[in-house]
């Protein structure tokens, strides 16, 4: 092993990768917290995992016991490379072994979003191999990518598993569905198979950001593992680094509003700035976060969930609604009082629109996924006017609660996969190994770096890796690495999930088309909220709720 | 459930003229509709008996169980009386009601108007009349993102009536206004099938015979007095199939509400198939789904029977 | 002025007036058509700008749906290749046969209730309440039965559902051309020592072509463009073009332009067949030989 290169990785963590003998020397009880405080990681939960990777280009030489695993072949591959005593190294290992013992399809069978195959088929950097093809070569096992619209996916997923459609082995899945199809019998409880290949998810170097709250956010229903998260959908809050940096726009504000110009802390700031760069005669929107039906709910949920210390929930734990109360209302007036601030037609406005007028340097702020900044690069029809260089993020805006500043993102859609329960039985552990091979902190890295497709950040590896950096900006990175931490679910892991979106989506869209009063509003949702609960039985869904809660952010503010 | 029973004894065979032949015509009729009462047998058997019977349970697939194991959560008409004092669901009737009554007018008057105008002859007719039919021949989800971008509110439409409009600036909220959103939905189903309308009611036109209309023009009537007196009543028939036949289609209108608007803003475009869709498609109501079906296939049902009437009368009489 | 210069001011009128309602019908198939050939910035909405005339043309959106990528034109990100060719293929099939079937049950049993009232009088009826159905409630039920006989995701399957839902159709249409023709005409062919088949294939059928023709245009369409069903019922082994077409998406978006690229392919069959068939699109109710 290269011992030169024993470089720890700073706070920031650069390039530098530990030697995996001296991490070993180094690493003991006590000294393991220290040494991943270092790191940059930081949860405290238990660590099965240890990765080494080579720091030189060189190729390693004639290393040792542990042949590396994984890509190879350019420069920078020996990053997302693995041994065979790690959780994507298991997989494959595992997978092998399937496969010899006839427990593995010719062709494994696996579900996804039309946007997001390119993460996994396209070759990346040019030149180097695709993710499938490194499974394929390492196991033998072919993949084939089945697109399943992201609208379509609740549907399809339905209704397969009321007729007992074993023809993926995969199915992907949005967060919002794990309840209703874990109960449908089409997601298999994972917990055997957890157990047995110890995927890396709650490791602080390799797994999700956030640790294991995040992962039984995204992994979990009603307390065991029914699907794997393998996006990272939060919603980053973006500002024009051009203008709000700009010394005149800075006096003028603080002449207009008597406070400085920075970036938006609270929602009262984000109205006031809204409102001062809300020039549409100039081409400017004050803010263009998305109001339309099915993308203009999480923007509520950005502005509810942070009215309260840790945090503001949508149901007590006896399942009534909390979201008829004044926090309640407090966010529904900001989101309708500032929709004003964004295009004429916010209300059909999806994320297509919202990028392509991002990248016209059309608006001031924002509130987008992670992966916009991918997409604005030199070069790209996104991005004619360069606005990928003045674009800054940050964490959503919050409230004052009390002396408390309290800030929260929040994340929907994120695509998961999960193991087809009616697909061969025979077939299931190695369709839950591919899972864990692309939820790998190694390889989720590598995927989400390809701009093929939409995967966005949500492994604590990637927010270190140079690739990533290059694909996103480092500003994303740093940025994802505090919200995702302090983020709060949107409506997930619960039965019912998507009715209770629904109600709220259709509601709100009556509050801000003016059909309907804030407070009515409110009361409506509150109403179908407990109908809903009704029918699916009150008991059990309070139950489930208060299990569901285990993937809420515990601190108030993570941002920086 | 309306559907009219079938009787076997009803067969008024009308009168042959050979006795022999009476019987062998009979048999060959018979015969001859076998194939399609099969298709009926097959396709509105089981699914109606399924939704019959998914109607009286509150089962979803999201609970696990098979269907055919619903009895376990019966619970006989609540979801029918959920139906029918569901604000939600009266109030998309009506406005389905409403989208399908304007629609189905203006594609007739236009559809005619067009229709009377092709009648006669005028150069090229013939390739104008082929390309007229060309909207009905979009796929129906293509119309409806193309018209989703047309109707932007500073998109190409308004700048069009922007153009003509004395006075410059045109920015009707197509899609996000409640009352243009319905307007926006009507008006793509007008531009989609009124060329249907144009071809059936032309060909109606067109079936009058020519020396009829010629000696009534001899006579000195009026091309109105002719289509007054001679060309509409002779195609009442038509008229009445064209306008059944198109109004029941356009209650079940989907893609325009769905692709512009999400049956929105809030529900101010949701038609029974949009309502039908959330509840099915992007939640798991299949039982509650089958009920509100029911109900709409008994109200289409009984007042298409009292439209046809009309029509069955004029059978008769052959 | 004479009556023929009258007549001739009228027609120039007429003329006038069709062109500009074509205009305004097409507007939208325009639309559709230059968005199929402009670039992506061209027709990536909320650019600010409208390209009432693609200025830069490319055909890159019609080469994207058949696998060949170039760059900088449907998508700029490295996407996947795709090949709408399977998926049009199997509409192709799908409306053809579902169109045979439906001609094949509806001429036959439309002729038995014009000719014999065969099947009762509430047949006819009971054949159009095949249609009151909202078709998102009975796709479900449909689902399962085609499970059961294991319809589902096969061109057999596709093409059976298509016939069924569209059988409704040709049998009113063809009813009411049926009715048009005198019973004395079938007669007359018995008498001629036909049997009574004999009658309807050789004397009957012959003078409603124009009819089936346009029946069978429409019918054609509706199989053609039909999305929820293929949705419902087909997986990755036999999804329509329709269906394909609705998930044309990369990482950047929607693919208007591919999209457009692909809804013009579309398009131009129906079209082609109207053009072929327009003699009797319209003539075909008129028919010479019978005079009342």
């Amino acid at each position: 092993m290269d011992t030169k290169k024993n470089d720890l990785p700073d706070e920031k963590g650069k390039s530098g990768l530990i030697s995996r003998k001296s991490f070993l020397a180094v690493a003991g009880a006590t000294g393991l917290s220290a040494t991943l405080a270092a790191c940059g990681g930081g949860s405290s939960s238990s660590s099965s995992e240890t990765t080494a990777a080579a720091t030189t280009a060189a190729a390693d030489t004639g290393t040792t016991s542990t042949a590396m695993m994984g890509p190879s072949g350019w420069d920078g591959a020996d990053a997302f490379q693995y041994t065979a005593d790690s959780a994507p190294g298991r997989a494959i290992e595992g997978a092998k072994a399937l496969k010899a013992s006839g427990n593995a399809p010719e062709v494994l069978v696996v579900g996804m979003y039309p946007g997001a195959i390119g993460n996994f088929t396209e070759p990346f950097p040019k030149g180097a191999k695709s993710v499938q093809q490194v499974w394929e070569e390492e196991t033998g096992i072919k993949i084939k990518f089945v697109p399943m619209d992201a609208g379509q996916t609740y549907a399809k997923n339905m209704q397969a598993a009321s007729r007992k459609d074993g023809a993926q082995n995969l199915v992907v899945l949005g967060m919002s569905e794990n309840g209703d199809l874990a109960n449908a019998g089409l997601l298999l409880d994972l917990t055997d198979m957890v157990d047995k290949y110890k995927p890396d998810w709650n490791d602080p170097v390799m797994g999700y950001v956030g640790g294991d709250t995040t992962t039984k956010l995204m992994n979990y229903y009603d307390g065991k593992p029914y699907a794997i998260g393998v996006d990272g959908d939060y919603q980053m809050w973006i500002s024009r680094s051009d203008l709000f940096e700009d010394p005149k726009e800075q006096k003028d504000f603080k002449a207009k509003y008597d406070y400085d110009l920075i970036y938006p802390e609270t929602w009262d700031q984000q109205r006031d700035m809204a409102e001062f760069f809300h020039r549409p005669d100039q081409g400017l929107l004050g803010s263009t976060d998305l109001r339309s039906p099915g993308w203009g709910w999480i923007n509520f949920v950005t502005r509810y969930v942070s009215t309260a210390n840790p945090a503001q929930f949508y149901w007590d734990d006896q399942m009534n609604p909390l979201i008829n109360s004044p926090e309640g209302l407090k966010a529904l007036n900001h989101l309708v009082e500032t929709t004003k601030f964004g295009s004429k037609d916010a209300l059909t406005w999806i994320w297509e629109e919202q990028y392509g007028n991002w990248g016209q340097r059309g608006a001031a702020m924002s509130s987008s996924f992670s992966n916009l900044t991918k997409f604005m690069k030199p070069g790209s029809p996104l991005d004619p006017k360069d606005s990928g260089s003045v674009t800054h993020g940050t964490n959503q805006p919050g409230w004052m609660v009390g002396d408390q500043l309290v800030r929260h993102s929040s994340l929907y859609f994120n695509a998961a996969v999960g193991v087809n329960a009616f697909g061969p039985s025979k077939y299931h552990e190695v369709s839950y190994l591919f899972g864990q091979w692309i939820s790998s902190g190694q390889i989720y890295t590598w995927i989400t770096a390809n701009p093929g497709g939409y995967e966005d950040i949500v492994k604590q590896y990637s927010l270190t890796n140079p690739l990533v950096e290059t694909s996103y900006t480092k500003n994303t990175t740093e940025t994802m690495g505090q919200i995702i931490p302090g983020s709060c679910p949107s409506i997930s892991s619960l039965r019912g999930a998507p009715d209770y979106i629904q109600s709220l989506d259709v509601n709100l869209q009556k509050a801000l088309s003016g059909q309907s009063s804030p407070q009515d509003t409110l009361a409506a949702i509150e109403s179908e909220w407990n109908a809903i609960t009704d029918k699916i039985g009150r008991e059990e869904q309070a139950r489930i709720w208060v299990a569901s809660k285990a993937g809420w952010a515990t601190n108030p503010n993570t941002s920086a | 459930m309306a559907v009219v029973e079938q009787t076997k004894d009803d067969q008024d065979v009308a009168p042959l003229s050979l006795d022999p032949q009476a019987a062998a015509g009979r048999r060959l009729g018979k015969m001859m509709v076998a194939p399609g009462q099969l298709l009926l047998l097959l396709l509105v058997l089981f699914p109606v008996i399924m939704e019959v019977y998914l109607s009286l349970t509150t089962w979803s697939p999201s609970g696990g169980t098979d269907w055919y194991l619903a009895y376990q959560d019966w619970t006989w008409f609540s979801n029918y009386w959920e139906g029918i004092t569901s604000r939600r669901f009266l109030e998309t009737i009506l406005r389905t009601g409403v989208i399908t009554v304007a629609a189905v007018s203006l594609e007739f008057v236009l559809g005619f108007c067009l229709a009377v105008l092709y009648a006669e002859r005028f150069p090229l007719k013939r390739v104008f009349t082929v390309f007229m039919l060309v909207p009905m021949m979009v796929v129906p989800a293509v119309s409806g993102f193309v018209f989703f971008l047309l109707l932007q509110s500073d998109g190409p439409v308004n700048s069009i009536l922007s153009l003509l409009w004395p006075g410059g600036d045109v920015s009707i909220p197509w899609l996000i206004d409640p009352t243009w959103a319905l307007i926006s939905v009507i008006l793509v189903d007008v531009w989609q099938w009124t060329p249907l309308m144009f071809l059936i009611l032309l060909s109606g036109i067109l079936a009058v015979p020519e020396d009829q209309m010629n000696a009534a023009g001899i006579l000195g009537a009026s091309w109105r007095f002719r289509l007054q007196t001679l060309v509409i009543p002779m195609m009442k028939p038509i008229i009445l199939i064209a306008l059944i036949i198109r109004s029941m289609e356009a209650f079940k209108l989907f893609d325009a509400a769905w692709l512009l608007t999400q049956g929105g803003p809030g529900e101010a475009s949701t038609t029974i198939s949009v309502l039908l869709y959330r509840q099915a498609f992007l939640s798991s109501q299949w039982s509650y789904v089958a009920a509100l079906a029911i109900i709409v296939m008994v109200a289409i049902s009984v007042i298409a029977s009292r439209a046809i009437r009309p029509l069955e009368a004029g059978q008769e009489s052959r | 002025m004479t009556a023929k210069k009258k007549a001739r001011i009228a027609m120039i009128a007429r003329f006038l007036i069709a062109i500009a309602v074509l205009v305004v019908m097409l507007f939208p198939v325009y639309w559709m058509v230059t968005m199929a050939f402009k670039p992506n910035v061209e027709w990536t909405p909320t650019t600010g700008e409208t390209f009432w005339i693609p200025q830069d043309w490319t055909t890159a959106n019609f080469t994207r749906l058949f696998g060949i990528q170039e760059d900088g034109a449907a998508s700029f990100l490295v996407s996947t290749p795709i090949d709408a060719m399977p998926s049009i293929w199997h509409s192709l099939i799908a409306s053809i046969g579902g169109t045979l079937l439906a001609l094949l049950a509806g001429v036959s049993t439309a002729y038995g209730i014009s000719r014999f009232k065969a099947g009762g009088g509430a047949l006819p009826f009971q054949i159009l309440q095949l249609r009151m159905f909202p078709p998102i409630a009975v796709i479900i039920p449909i689902l399962f039965l085609w499970t059961y006989l294991q319809l589902f995701d096969t061109l057999i399957g596709l093409i059976l559902i298509y016939g069924a839902v569209t059988f409704p159709f040709v049998v009113w249409l063809m009813r009411s051309f049926f009715d048009e023709i005198p019973r004395e005409i079938a007669e007359a062919a018995i008498v001629d020592g036909c049997t009574p088949f004999g009658a309807f294939r050789r004397a009957v059928l012959p003078l409603v072509r124009g009819g089936l023709a346009t029946t069978a245009l429409f019918v054609f369409i509706l199989n053609w463009s039909d999305f929820l069903i293929a949705l419902v019922l087909t997986d990755a082994n036999t999804q329509t073009a329709p269906v394909f077409l609705s998930q044309l998406r990369t990482a950047g978006g929607q693919e208007f332009g591919a999209q457009a690229a692909l809804a013009v392919i579309l398009v131009s069959l129906p079209v082609l067949i109207s053009i072929v068939i327009q003699k009797h699109l319209v003539r075909g109710l008129t028919f010479g030989a019978v005079k009342r």
